[in-house]
């Protein structure tokens, strides 16, 4: 798979020389292109994104969230769909409000929009070259239909597209245009886990080339594998951003919880209530539910535990490494 | 602008709403086939200006329009595919008018072929170029400005736009605004009747036209609905949130 | 079940999912319960507000007639002879919307929202389900065709000086009431219900209904007309007219029928060969749909 982006002049020169954003701030080391000031958006009582700043540059950024977070609001906001109802929104230093000629930069793939079902992947693909003036349609068309891997099916009608290529023609639309800012809105619901990764990877290859990548997620190993810069939502609110395994490595102070199976749970809490990070045991008909605070030492002391309680192992699991439990922890 | 107006043709005509539509807009020829049957080359004209007064531009005329003009625009808000034609470095009035020349297109071409073809068959030849020319211009004026109304309704209401152009064209502009001429200034059928009274031969005139208002303060105000539709609704999708 | 789980102090109450071992009640039951949906739907009651305004409106406007007319004669002291056949020429535009606006709403709702299938789930055959809204909307629309020129009836029967008298005098009009109320009732609700089978859009429905009611209206009316006086029997073309059909086959039973172009009793089989129509466009539209 063959994506071929590098050498852009934008993105060279906003590699290169820090001094050419007009807005002066830098992001790690790089000029920021996407600025959130301040930014709440409410319906009527219904708050759905509150007090939200942050600034993105270059590179891949995914936005976290449980569902109802306010990712596709945030989404929205970014691209001008929607208002702030507070705050500011600047992209490449410009309001993205009101100002069609900025989108010539921008590309969207949005999540819940539908789709034309008389056009086959290709017309609905050219028809955003067009719109986006480009003197090449054909060829941008075509270089855009390969990257998602539909050039071979370009001539099917969206309506009889699955999801996942439906999916896919979103994304093409939004990159053909080759913009300096890509926003995905989870662009890999409906893909198979080999389409996933190839996608992955032509997301990791853009952001090495200087574009702005914001990816809407639920999936946290994919996350883990694009570049680990993240913006975590809860609730409407940010809750966490930064480099994903620093994340994980403050929330480290907060203990874990293991669950032991075993023949005899009551005989084996015994021995790991006396480990020094044990908090809390909750003993359980077949199990143990351990809160640790020193999972590594906790993991490495069970089995001995266990032969010492003279029990069967059956199992060590780790309660928290799903998502809603740090969703969980970030909220409290 | 092109591709919008050739995408907007594509999804108006592909659809069971068309047939609907020229099936009903083939009524007045049908009519017009059985008079000629009945009563041959007599009385043709006033009878096809009857149908128009009385059948198309209250009723075909109007509907058609509201069909195509509230899909035209509304339809995409409705249908989640408005974000694919704003999320582009396209100014928002070529985006409307874009819209409205497809609709409007769309309409005026199956409006003014029925007039046309029943004009034709009901007066088998005998009528004069300037009744023939007032009726097309009539139903020309009519679809412009009803479409650029009911893409401004469509757009404004998506998922009512429908119904609630259906209510004026049968309530307001069928009954209500008859009860007063204070009221009927709000009536857009009562200035494409301006239109068509001007130009019609004295003779052609029937009694239900009402003659009350001039041929150019007709049109004046048909532009003005027209390209009022335009600048709101380009207006309107400015503001536009889409959630 | 109750299981009763413990000591003489306490017991645990177990409420989770629990086989229906009662009583069943049987098709005849079901029916009458789609029915009963049809016309609680029909009249907005159960929903929310806006649901309400316009059957309720239309019935308001449905029953001022004879409201209006008891009360000019209570007033004025003078009975008004035999007025249905100028009232039902006027009113009909109420029964028209009325019968447009819920038959979508009972039709397509369940259509679009994909909720037909479920029904279908049940032991309800598609023919039950189709003649519960029919007979729903038929009487509900009989309370507007019917029940107020019954009051109407009854109304002036008891302000005359004898009711007996009254009542024999003109009993041949309160016959062709009944009558025609009810083939009104039917005649336009099943041609609304057959417009709203073919499509899944309350508003194509409605509007689709009206549109049809219209244009046959007018061009009935122009075609019988006498401009057409070399056509012979172009009188025939009045049997086109939906809009009016209905009500000129009661005006035909009323003994009303110097305004009318035919010999009344052709719009009366003109009437019912529409219903018949109707009935069996429901039934093919219903009986082949497959979501």
């Amino acid at each position: 798979m063959s994506a071929d982006m590098t050498g852009t002049p934008i993105a060279q020169a906003a590699m290169a020389n820090p001094h050419t954003n007009p807005s002066g701030r830098a992001y790690r080391g790089q000029p920021t292109t996407i600025e959130v000031q301040n930014v709440s958006k409410w319906y009527g009582d219904k708050v759905a994104v509150s007090d939200l700043s942050f600034a993105l540059g270059p590179g891949v950024t995914a936005l976290l969230g449980p569902n109802g977070a306010g990712k596709s609001t945030t989404i929205k906001l970014l691209t001008g769909l929607l208002r702030p109802s507070r705050g500011q929104v600047q992209v490449l230093g410009q309001s993205v409000v009101n100002n069609p000629k900025l989108y010539r930069r921008i590309g969207l793939v949005p999540e819940q929009e539908g789709l034309y079902p008389f056009l086959s992947i290709r017309q609905f693909v050219e028809l955003a070259a067009r719109l986006h003036h480009l003197s090449n349609v054909r060829e941008a068309a075509n270089a855009a239909l390969r990257i998602v891997e539909l050039f071979e099916v370009a001539d099917r009608p969206l309506g009889q597209c699955s999801k996942g290529m439906r999916q896919r023609a979103k994304i093409a639309q939004g990159l053909v245009h080759d913009p300096e800012i890509l926003i995905l809105d989870e662009p890999l619901s409906g893909a198979d886990p080999r389409q996933r990764l190839a996608m992955m990877e032509v997301f990791t290859r853009l952001g090495e080339t200087g574009k702005t990548i914001l990816i809407s997620s639920h999936i946290l190993y994919e996350v883990e594998r694009m570049g680990s810069n993240v913006l975590v939502m809860v609730n409407g609110k940010l809750a966490a951003e930064g480099d994903f395994h620093a994340i994980r490595a403050l929330m480290d102070d907060r203990p874990r919880r293991v669950r032991v199976t075993c023949s005899d749970p009551r005989t084996v809490s015994a021995f790991l209530v006396s480990l020094p990070g044990t908090r809390s045991i909750h003993v359980e008909k077949d199990s143990a539910i351990v809160e640790t605070a020193a999972p590594l030492e906790f993991h490495l002391a069970v089995p001995q535990a266990a032969q010492s309680a003279g029990a069967h192992l059956y199992g060590i699991e780790g309660l928290d490494e799903d998502l809603e439990s740090v969703f969980r922890y970030l909220v409290n | 602008m092109q591709p919008i107006f050739t995408l907007t043709l594509r999804a108006l005509a592909r659809n069971r709403r068309s047939l609907a539509v020229i099936a009903l807009l083939c009524v007045p020829v049908l009519l017009a086939l059985i008079y000629v049957a009945s009563e041959g080359k007599s009385g043709g004209e006033s009878f096809v200006i009857q149908l128009f007064v009385q059948l198309v531009l209250p009723i075909l005329l109007p509907l058609t329009a509201l069909i195509f003009a509230t899909s035209a625009l509304g339809g995409e808000v409705e249908d989640r595919t408005l974000v694919y034609l704003i999320l582009r470095p396209v100014s928002r009035l070529t985006v409307i008018a874009a819209k409205l020349l497809a609709s409007a297109v769309i309409t005026t071409i199956l409006v003014e072929i029925s007039l046309a073809a029943t004009y034709l068959i009901g007066t088998q030849g005998d009528g004069t170029a300037q009744n023939f020319g007032a009726i097309l211009l009539a139903g020309l004026v009519g679809c412009l400005a009803y479409s650029s109304l009911f893409l401004l309704v469509g757009l404004w209401l998506p998922r009512r736009g429908l119904l609630v152009g259906f209510l004026y064209v049968l309530l307001w502009e069928g009954i209500l605004s008859q009860l007063s001429t204070g009221l009927a200034a709000f009536s857009v059928r009562r200035y494409i009747e301006g239109a068509l009274n001007a130009n019609l031969s004295a003779s052609a005139l029937t009694s239900s036209i009402s003659v009350d208002i001039s041929g150019s303060a007709s049109l004046i105000v048909l532009a003005l609905v027209l390209v009022g539709g335009i600048l709101i609704s380009t207006w309107k999708l400015q503001q536009m949130e889409l959630p | 079940m109750i299981e009763n789980n413990a000591s003489a102090n306490a017991r645990i109450i177990d409420r989770g999912y629990q086989h229906y071992d009662g009583v069943r009640l049987g098709q005849g039951h079901s029916e009458w319960v789609m029915l009963r949906a049809a016309l609680l739907r029909g009249l907005g009651l159960r929903r929310n507000f806006r649901n309400k305004i316009m059957p309720w409106l239309l019935i308001i406007i449905g029953f001022l007639p004879p409201v209006v007319i008891l009360g000019i004669q209570i007033i004025v002291g003078q009975a008004l002879a035999s007025p249905y056949a100028r009232l039902y020429p006027r009113i009909d535009v109420v029964f028209i919307l009325f019968a447009g606006l819920v038959a979508a709403d009972l039709i397509c709702a369940d259509r679009r929202e994909r909720v037909i299938s479920l029904y279908f789930s049940a032991p309800i055959t598609r023919l039950l389900y189709v003649a519960a809204q029919v007979i729903g909307l038929v009487l509900l629309l009989l309370l507007l065709t019917l029940l107020p020129y019954v009051i109407l009836f009854f109304g002036q029967a008891l302000l005359a000086p004898a009711f007996a008298t009254f009542v024999s005098n003109n009993w041949t009009d309160l016959r062709s009431v009944l009558l025609g109320g009810t083939l009104i009732a039917f005649f336009y609700g099943t041609l609304a219900m057959a417009v709203a089978s073919f499509t899944d859009r309350r508003t194509y429905a409605t509007g689709g209904f009206l549109g049809l009611v219209l244009v046959t209206g007018i061009a009935g009316g122009l075609l019988a007309s006498p401009r057409l006086q070399h056509f012979s029997g172009h009188e025939w073309f009045s049997l086109i007219d939906l809009f009016n059909l209905p009500i000129n086959a009661t005006n035909w039973l009323l003994g009303k029928t110097a305004e009318l172009p035919l010999d009344g009793v052709a719009y009366l089989w003109g009437s019912l060969a529409v219903i018949v129509i109707s009935l069996a466009l429901v039934a093919w539209r219903y009986l082949k749909v497959s979501d």
